[in-house]
């Protein structure tokens, strides 16, 4: 090790560090080695902003008067688990108000962040404990006691790109995949992702400090899903859907420009989320993982026109990112579905946060789980 | 010059062969891009007139006089870019060109480059395209 995270804390206390964006720094990668860059650099930030499922958030509405504890809650129409505490409820992203499903979770809490008056409906069965069987009321984020994003699954370590050779177009999370294999999406921001930058996860861990949604958060465990036995290329990279972390952070931080609900065709609704993750340049190795770039990044291409997608192809994301591939000699039309300049824009303020001393980088408490298997389920 | 228009036939117009008639009245050239027209029922097209500014105002003017609705492409079809994300799922969908990413990875509309197949209203997971077709 070069230096330690404290004492790049310090440098960054001093106005001393050198922060470069993940753009920034593998601009430089390509002209020093990773042992002078380690030497250069203090921190590189990374991010992405894409649509992330997995994504929710636990808040406490306060007590009614007499109390209650809600069972069945809803928000906007858009039902909440009440299945926890008296007053608390978790808001999950995909779900959809029934009446509009174009309106899901993930509207409720772009809704709330933007500070709209979202209306609480609540049914209760009664007890000695809590009475009160009915509540409405309106909510806005300001008023309620707590609100935290708490997300299972989010910044997956690549994603399989999508095509559909099928007769019929195909409405997907993977966005609209048109018939005959008539064009490939793919979900990522390549070289600027965090946890393509940490192939096998030793820089970031539980409890590293990361920007979410404009707010700061931290990673709080592995996320779902958490698969680091992919098969990986000579580069390192998995091949595919990969390591995954759960993330917390505040609610009432967050902003609308970094949170974003969607709707995906005949699908459902999803939050487009923004993760930003700065790693402090410890060690040549680090440098060294740092300087992948998107022509290092493979993925395999998954044929969703087929039940068991099977893999038509394996791509760089220089290649996918051009706007074309090659496949069996036709050239197929490629789009992305992650923002790349919201990453970039989230690297550049995360930057300033750090340069600002606002944002001060963090040692894992702990490593995340390696060695992880995906099991399938057991079906009666 | 040269624009893409979207015009709208009446159904008692589909009895005259219009756009026949509108290349020779005018010097203009006519790429139809898209078209869904039915005998009297009337239907809409998607052109690209070339030719002398001239032309092409006489032309338009050809085409009212026949209670062709006509507008240019970019009148037609809206995109909020205030709230874009430029995710570009919307790139996946869009084969004329008018939707695609440049090399700053933000989204490039060319309005005039679009032929009204509306599949970008439901690919957009933000719904900020909205269109008169």
């Amino acid at each position: 090790m070069i230096k330690s995270v404290d004492e790049i804390n310090q440098k960054i206390k001093k106005k001393e560090a050198v922060i470069l964006t993940a753009g920034e720094f593998k601009e430089l990668a390509g002209k020093k080695s990773p042992d002078e860059l380690s030497r250069k650099v203090d921190v590189v930030t990374t991010a992405t902003f894409g649509p992330m499922c997995s994504s929710g958030a636990f808040i406490n509405f306060g007590h009614s008067s007499p109390p209650m504890r809600y069972e069945k809650v809803s928000l906007n129409g858009v039902a909440a688990y009440g299945g926890i505490a008296a007053a608390d409820a978790y808001i999950g992203a995909t779900e959809e108000n029934p009446a509009s499903i174009e309106y899901g979770g993930a509207h409720v809490i772009e809704d709330l962040i933007a500070g709209k008056t979202v209306k609480l409906t609540a049914s209760a069965k009664g007890t000695d404990c809590y009475p009160r069987k009915e509540t409405v009321a309106e909510v806005r984020l300001e008023d309620v006691n707590e609100a935290f994003m708490f997300n299972s699954r989010n910044a997956y370590q690549n994603y399989a790109a999508a095509t559909n050779s099928s007769a019929r177009t195909m409405y997907t999370y993977m966005g609209t995949l048109l018939p005959g294999n008539g064009n490939v999406t793919y979900s990522t921001s390549g070289e600027l992702s965090p946890l393509l930058n940490d192939p096998q996860l030793k820089s970031i861990g539980i409890g590293t400090g990361i920007f979410i949604g404009g707010a700061h958060g931290y990673i709080a465990w592995n996320g779902t899903q958490h698969f680091t036995g992919k098969e990986r290329n000579s580069k390192g990279i998995p091949l595919g859907p990969a390591a995954t972390i759960s993330v917390i952070g505040n609610l009432k931080k967050m902003n609308t420009n970094f949170i974003r609900a969607a709707y995906y065709e005949k699908y459902g609704t999803t939050l487009f989320v923004g993760i930003g993750i700065p790693f402090p340049v410890t060690s040549a190795e680090v440098a060294k993982n740092l300087s992948v770039r998107n022509m290092d990044i493979e993925t395999v291409l998954q044929d969703y026109g087929q039940p068991d997608r099977p893999v038509a192809g394996k791509f760089n994301y220089a290649q996918l990112m051009s706007g074309e591939i090659e496949l069996a000699g036709r050239a197929f039309q490629t789009a992305p579905l992650s923002s790349i300049s919201k990453a970039r824009e989230i690297c550049n303020i995360l930057k300033e946060r750090i340069a600002d001393g606002e944002f001060l980088l963090s040692e894992p408490v702990s490593p995340l789980a390696q060695n992880k298997k995906m099991n399938k389920l057991k079906m009666v | 010059m040269k624009n893409t228009y979207y015009l709208m036939f009446q159904p008692r117009i589909t009895n005259e062969p219009v756009i026949s008639n509108l290349i020779r009245q005018t010097t203009l050239e006519v790429n139809i891009l898209r078209a869904g027209i039915d005998a009297h029922k009337g239907g809409f097209m998607v052109v690209e007139l070339s030719g002398m500014h001239d032309s092409v105002e006489q032309g338009i003017r050809f085409l009212r006089q026949r209670q062709v609705e006509v507008d240019r492409i970019s009148f037609r079809i809206a995109h909020d870019a205030d709230s874009c994300v430029h995710c570009g799922a919307c790139t996946a969908v869009c084969f004329s060109g008018a939707l695609a990413m440049n090399g700053d990875s933000h989204l490039k509309f060319s309005p005039d480059k679009c032929i009204a197949c509306g599949l970008c209203l439901k690919a957009c997971p933000m719904k900020l395209f909205s269109s008169r077709f």
